[in-house]
């Protein structure tokens, strides 16, 4: 083929900065998670346009700064932490039951157990105490768990369109200008409804 | 002699395929550890997750490690039962033909001990022909080949010996990658006592090969026993040679003397005659011609081999006699020890104080139980060593036996005894009477009968042989008596009677002592059985304690490795006091499991006993009382760990809980307050107008006062004014008794609805899973890790950029909220200021406390008309009110309306009706 025949390489791209994504956009991938928003550019991947919607959202929740979030990240990280090392110690516990491995040992106590699990008498008694010692660590998990769930019964319903042009149309109000969701930005909406916020703080009865 | 190999036994393939297994289940073990690290090193990514996208890829990571781990460890089973299946297939070959060969083993050993004998006589023959002939000799030359030959054929036999052990060595290095080092001491020890075979040279593996040597005797009892059955014999023999070695050689000297055609024939006549009278038994019925014609060769040679038996019998008998004395002196012995260590036993005094620091007794002395213990524990020492002494005897008393035993058999056993003591070819008194020796013979068989009845040792059967022994003998001498003309048949009938008497005598007589000694034994077994049941109660008992006092250390260790945790920084304190309570209460759990176990085991110990007459029903009741109460302490202790468990688990779900009933409460109390103060403002108001009434009465009766009237006019229209104000004020504290009457019966409405709010969350709240299961660290269902999915969906919800109050609750954080969205909602201000929301979503600003009633709870207030009109005043708000009424009722129409029955015993059978 000649070469004069070849399509250029397009150089695709996407807005991944809070202050370059529309509202529209925002509220599409967040609504519908509809990320076609946030091409900038040529044709994006899927992974191109999840990194870029994953930079914006966080973004998104560190100006706005909701707090929800960061307990609900933390809850997870600690369940399944705490799972999967559960689940590790049943099967290591079990094979040290069964034969001796010095690097099974060693994983055991990076999972936080001060046994010296060397091959000898002491060993089945030292996994004894463990097992006793990862039930407690059970209870933790569980105790997360109702924790997450407490969070997740508190809240309420998903966000809709229409609670957003509900705000809009009070930063309307409040601003006195027309909104464009096309062209307002996520960082400008932050900023507007902090802004808001503040300003009609209902007054002392 | 086989020449197979062992190493042949497994094939090379069968070697392969062991190795290939062996290396798989190395791999897939290789495996598990290096996925293993990856899982943590994908946790550890995890906990230090910045966002939800980092915790969703790492938590996928270290998912998919987790089940690579899991794949491996599968894979590892599966491999160890390949391995096994392999191993065991091998072994059986092995087995097999290990016992072939080692059969073929032993035959060329015997046929090696034989050249080896050849062997040294050829050497000493080479020498003899040496010293005699010269070592140039055709004498010296032919007895060296001799010898040389005789070597190489052992030489023969030894190569294939050494081969065998050689091949059993490789083989044992080549299968020690699959079996253990153990194994070759196992195959050394079959090859050793081949007898035993692979299966019970096994057991060295498992019961140490000291103890498994011991308990077969095999390097101790056994081999001092030879030693000294290879004495005694020596010793019986020595004694048998001698005596049978006169009249061996009187024999040989006489039948050479008659058989000699150098001799005339008279002197081998003479020599024949006498043969005939010295041995009567082997030639009576013998011609002198048949003796010195060399006819009678073979009988002669019997003659001197019956010699020579009979004597080696009555010399075994006779060294029998002196083992069988000496194992008399240690049945005395033993009777003597048992004495003196029960009197010790019984003497056994309780210490008072304590033998040592490390003691819990108090002050250094003992308490009345720890007393008991050391008088036990000071018992059990002393029957430990009662154990020992008579342990050392019975095997000195074995030991004895055994030699009796082997030299009852190297004797041709006690027929052959009896009979060599009664009979034998013993060489005739030529002076002796035949009736004279009939009744030596008789008494020696009797005598010989009763060496075994009399021997304590003997046993059943060797008393019943005897006899039977004694009574065949006795018949088969006076029968041949008889035939000889030697008894009349009279005399051969008493005879015969008599031994037919003693024989039955004795017979009753053994039946009468294994009657007597079974009786006895079944005694000893009884109280041995009760001795030995009241110490297994003993054992189970400290069995118990001491798996109850190893849980308590496992928890008690579990709680320092956990103590040192929360020191060192690695868990916090609300983690610590969780783990902390959870432990203890497994180990009260588990340590009264235990004891139950304990006690059932000696309830069953105790049932056995009874059932024997042994112990009591009290005793049997205690222990079942006891049973009962550790059980009733169980339940109390799982009750305990499911609400320590509820407590420390559900803290955010009884924090939920609480939360949804303190809204209840709140939004009921809420409702109380609006509706009371309803009532309150009307009763109010009743009041003002009553207050206006006085004051309007006062103002016209001033005004009567102030006129020109007369005083009894003045009087008559101030009556009139009272009387009217009265009036209206009487009918103004009806209504308002009215209306306090209504807020009563409201009040107690409210209060039942609590009740039944109430209720429903206690029932939802009991339907909460228990905390935790006892057994094992089961696997965390994975539906309850929120996926990296539903992570997101949670975000999304979280991200609300306003907070909405479609469920109701209070503002938290002054500032705009999202209201209506679910329909009309009721809006109270901190100051007490009632309004409605419209009936769509709006924006409005709220001040921290701010409480909203949800469009549910809204409707549920309504469902009382008076309610309605109290909220209707309160808000003002009439137009929205009649707006939300008209759908309330739209809706209530199309809603099927449950009835709710509560019976509560204060206030009665109430129904309510719900509406929503």
């Amino acid at each position: 083929m000649l070469a004069i025949f070849k399509k250029p390489l397009q150089k695709s791209s996407c807005f991944d900065t809070c202050n370059e994504v529309s509202m529209a956009a925002f509220i599409d991938a967040i609504i519908d998670n509809n990320l076609s928003g946030l091409i900038k550019s040529g044709t994006p991947t899927l992974d191109e346009l999840n990194a870029a919607w994953e930079k914006v959202f966080n973004e998104y929740l560190k100006i706005s700064g909701d707090t929800h979030v960061s307990t609900l990240l933390e809850l997870l990280k600690s369940i399944a932490v705490l799972s999967n090392k559960l689940r590790l110690i049943e099967i290591i516990v079990n094979e040290l039951l069964n034969y001796h491995d010095n690097e099974l040992a060693t994983h055991l106590q990076s999972l936080g157990f001060r046994f010296q699990y060397k091959n000898g008498p002491e060993l089945k008694h030292e996994l004894e105490i463990t097992i006793v010692q990862a039930k407690a660590l059970l209870l933790q998990v569980k105790q997360d768990q109702a924790e997450l769930e407490e969070l997740r019964q508190s809240e309420g319903s998903a966000a809709t369109r229409q609670d957003y042009e509900l705000q809009f149309s009070a930063i309307e109000e409040f601003k006195s200008v027309a909104i464009d969701p096309n062209t307002y930005t996520v960082s400008r909406y932050c900023a507007d409804i902090k802004r808001m916020k503040e300003r009609y703080k209902p007054q002392a009865a | 002699m086989s020449q197979g190999r062992i190493d042949d036994f497994v094939t090379d393939r069968g070697f392969g395929q062991l190795d290939q297994l062996l290396e798989k289940l190395g791999i897939t073990r290789e495996a598990i550890a290096s996925t293993s690290a990856e899982v943590i090193k994908f946790n550890n990514a995890i906990a230090g997750s910045q966002t939800l996208q980092e915790y969703a890829k790492n938590s996928v990571n270290a998912s998919e490690a987790l089940d690579k781990v899991e794949k491996s460890v599968e894979k590892a089973r599966l491999a160890e039962i390949r391995l096994q299946q392999a191993r065991e297939k091998a072994f059986d070959d092995y087995e097999k033909k290990l016992a072939k060969q080692t059969a073929a083993n032993i035959k060329a050993n015997s046929e090696y001990l034989k050249l080896v004998n050849s062997l040294k006589l050829a050497e000493r023959a080479a020498q003899d022909a040496g010293a005699k002939f010269g070592v140039a000799s055709q004498q010296y030359i032919q007895a060296a080949e001799s010898a040389n030959k005789i070597r190489s054929e052992i030489e023969a036999i030894d190569k294939p010996l050494n081969t065998f052990t050689n091949n059993t060595d490789r083989y044992t290095k080549g299968i020690i990658g699959f079996f253990g080092k153990a194994y070759s001491g196992i195959r050394t020890l079959a090859n050793i006592i081949p007898a035993f075979g692979i299966g019970t040279a096994f057991l060295f593996l498992f019961e140490g090969i000291k103890k498994a040597a011991d308990m077969l005797g095999l390097f101790n009892t056994q081999v001092s026993d030879a030693q000294k059955n290879l004495s005694n014999l020596n010793s019986v023999v020595q004694s048998a040679n001698k005596s049978a070695a006169d009249q061996a050689t009187n024999l040989k000297i006489l039948y050479a003397a008659a058989t000699d055609v150098n001799n005339s024939y008279n002197q081998r006549i003479a020599a024949a005659e006498e043969l005939k009278k010295q041995f009567p038994d082997t030639y009576k019925n013998d011609s002198d011609l048949a003796i010195i014609s060399g006819q009678l060769s073979a009988q002669t040679q019997q003659l001197t081999k019956d010699i020579y038996e009979n004597a080696r019998a009555r010399a075994a008998a006779s060294k029998i006699s002196e083992l069988a004395a000496q194992q008399l002196d240690i049945d005395f012995q033993k009777q003597k020890i048992i004495a003196a260590k029960n009197q010790e036993i019984a003497n056994v005094k309780p210490s008072t104080r304590a033998q040592s620091a490390n003691t819990d007794a108090v002050g250094g002395f003992l308490t009345p139980a720890q007393q008991q213990a050391s008088v036990r524990a000071q018992q059990q020492t002393l029957r430990d060593l009662l154990r020992g002494e008579l342990e050392q005897q019975d095997a000195k008393r074995k030991s004895l036996q055994n030699q009796i035993d082997f030299l009852t058999k190297f004797a041709g056993g006690n027929n052959k005894i009896a009979q060599a003591l009664s009979t034998g070819n013993t060489p005739t008194d030529k002076k002796t009477d035949p009736k004279t020796q009939l009744e030596e013979q008789l008494k020696a068989i009797k005598l010989a009968e009763d060496k075994v009845l009399e021997d304590e040792n003997s046993t059943y059967e060797e008393r019943i042989a005897a006899t039977t022994a004694f009574y065949n003998t006795s018949y088969d001498l006076i029968k041949r008596a008889s035939d000889k003309n030697v008894l009349t048949q009279i005399e051969t009938s008493n005879k015969l009677s008599e031994i037919d008497l003693s024989a039955n005598r004795d017979r009753l007589k053994i039946r009468q002592v294994a009657e007597k000694k079974l009786l006895d034994s079944l005694k000893e077994g009884l109280r041995g059985q009760e001795d030995a049941e009241r110490a297994s109660i003993e054992a189970v008992q400290d069995a118990g304690s001491q798996k109850v006092a190893a849980i308590q250390q496992n928890a008690a260790d579990a709680e320092e490795a956990l103590a040192k945790q929360y020191a060192d920084g690695l868990i916090n304190q609300k983690e610590y006091q969780t783990q902390l309570t959870a432990i203890e209460d497994q180990a009260d759990i588990d340590g009264l499991d235990q004891e139950i176990i304990t006690a059932k085991a000696i309830i069953d110990i105790r049932k056995g006993l009874l059932a024997f007459g042994i112990g009591s029903a009290k005793e049997l009741q205690s222990a079942e009382d006891k049973l009962q109460n550790l059980k009733i302490q169980r339940t109390k202790s799982a009750t305990k760990a499911v609400l320590d468990g509820l407590k420390t688990e559900g803290d955010a779900r009884q924090q939920l809980h609480q939360r949804e009933k303190e809204l209840a409460e709140s939004s009921l109390a809420l409702i109380q307050e609006v509706v009371d103060s309803g009532y309150q403002s009307q009763i109010q108001k009743l009041q003002d107008v009553a207050n206006q009434i006085d004051e309007n009465a006062n103002h016209e009766k001033q005004q009567v006062n102030n006129s020109i009237l007369s005083s009894k006019e003045k009087a008559r229209q101030t009556a009139v004014i009272d009387a009217q104000a009265q009036q209206k004020k009487q009918q103004l504290e009806q209504e308002s008794k009215k209306l306090q009457e209504k807020q009563a019966e409201t009040d107690r409405l409210f209060t039942i609805a609590k009740i039944i709010e109430q209720t429903a969350i206690a029932a939802i709240a009991a339907l909460a899973p228990p905390p935790i299961g006892l057994g094992p660290v089961a696997g965390i269902p994975l539906a309850a890790v929120v996926s990296a999915i539903g992570a997101a969906q949670i975000a999304t919800v979280l991200a609300t950029p306003l907070p909405k109050y479609e469920k109701g609750g209070t503002v938290k954080k002054d500032g705009p909220i999202i209201t209506g969205e679910a329909g009309t909602e009721l809006r109270i201000d901190p100051s007490g200021k009632m309004s409605l929301t419209d009936d769509h979503a709006n924006i409005s600003y709220a001040k921290a406390g701010t409480k909203i009633i949800s469009n549910r709870e809204l409707v549920k207030m309504l469902g009382k008309p008076e309610q309605v009109a109290f909220i209707s005043s309160s808000t003002g708000d009439n137009k929205k009110m009649e707006k939300l009424l008209t759908e309330i009722n739209a809706g209530i129409r199309q809603q099927r309306r449950p009835v709710v029955n509560v019976n509560n015993g204060k206030w009665g059978q109430f129904s309510y009706t719900r509406n929503f």
